[in-house]
């Protein structure tokens, strides 16, 4: 059986409040979005830390905006 | 289950393979796609995914984002997926932008495709993980939904489960997106639980 363990997080009221509305929006609980944003961000740093770049595509647009990430 | 003599085996469903299986199916696998590919070369029953090298996707298995479910029976896998659990929403009706599992890759050992092999060993592998996908999207809250971009050669397979579809002609994708969307999740597992 996979162990889970516990963890305090300490928020602002405006991180939690951006929590909150991703929750709601998503209609997942705080902790699965918190589950999502650490995949999505070792994901990331792990494309990236193999030379690969991000970029943000609008539709019907020819550009693309690079995201930096520090 | 068994095609000959037909009768329903007790699969086991693996959804957290490990690097040890990818290297096991492949090894397995590789030569039996080379020789089918071979014996289909210039027909339409030539496979799409004759290039899969579930080998080289080892690299995937330390992330989070991803995870690889499996099929085995008699100590042989019978099947594999490679899902992605983040950067993927859904794109249609009242839950389009909610995140769902996304299908990077499923296959069926080579034996086990019809196309390939006029007596496949089993049936329903692509159906199993298929419904493997569903159960996992449910328990990581994505209440059912999966997406995915499929062959040519498998869009009957998609469609024929109910998942709705969109044109890459409309879209920016090179192959056809199917979607499992949430309601029809439910009727599928009612559907392959019968």
């Amino acid at each position: 059986m996979e162990t889970k363990r516990t963890m305090t997080l300490n928020l602002s009221a405006e991180e939690m409040a951006a929590l909150d509305d991703l929750s709601a929006r998503k209609n997942l609980s705080k902790t699965a979005v918190i589950r999502q944003a650490l995949r999505l961000y070792q994901l990331v740093d792990w494309r990236l830390s193999h030379g690969e770049r991000m970029f943000f595509e609008a539709e019907g647009k020819v550009e693309k905006a690079e995201l930096m990430v520090l | 289950m068994q095609v000959e003599p037909p009768e329903l085996v007790m699969a086991v469903l693996d959804d957290s393979a490990g690097a040890e299986v990818l290297i096991a199916a492949e090894e397995e696998w590789g030569p039996e796609r080379i020789s089918a590919a071979k014996r289909h070369l210039g027909t339409n029953s030539f496979p799409e995914h004759f290039y899969f090298n579930w080998a080289r996707k080892i690299g995937q298995l330390k992330l989070e984002a991803y995870r690889c479910t499996s099929l085995h029976w008699d100590g042989s896998c019978q099947g594999l997926m490679m899902l992605s659990l983040v950067g993927h929403v859904a794109q249609f009706g009242p839950d389009k932008g909610k995140d769902l599992v996304y299908v990077e890759f499923l296959e069926a050992a080579p034996w086990n495709v019809k196309e390939l092999n006029p007596l496949p060993r089993f049936c329903h592998i692509g159906t199993r993980l298929l419904e493997a996908a569903v159960l996992i999207s449910k328990d990581e809250g994505f209440e059912g939904r999966v997406g995915l971009e499929s062959l040519m050669q498998s869009e009957g397979f998609y469609r024929q489960n109910g998942m709705q579809e969109i044109d890459p002609s409309r879209a920016t994708r090179e192959l056809r997106y199917f979607e499992m969307t949430k309601d029809r999740a439910e009727k599928f597992l009612e559907e392959v639980r019968d």
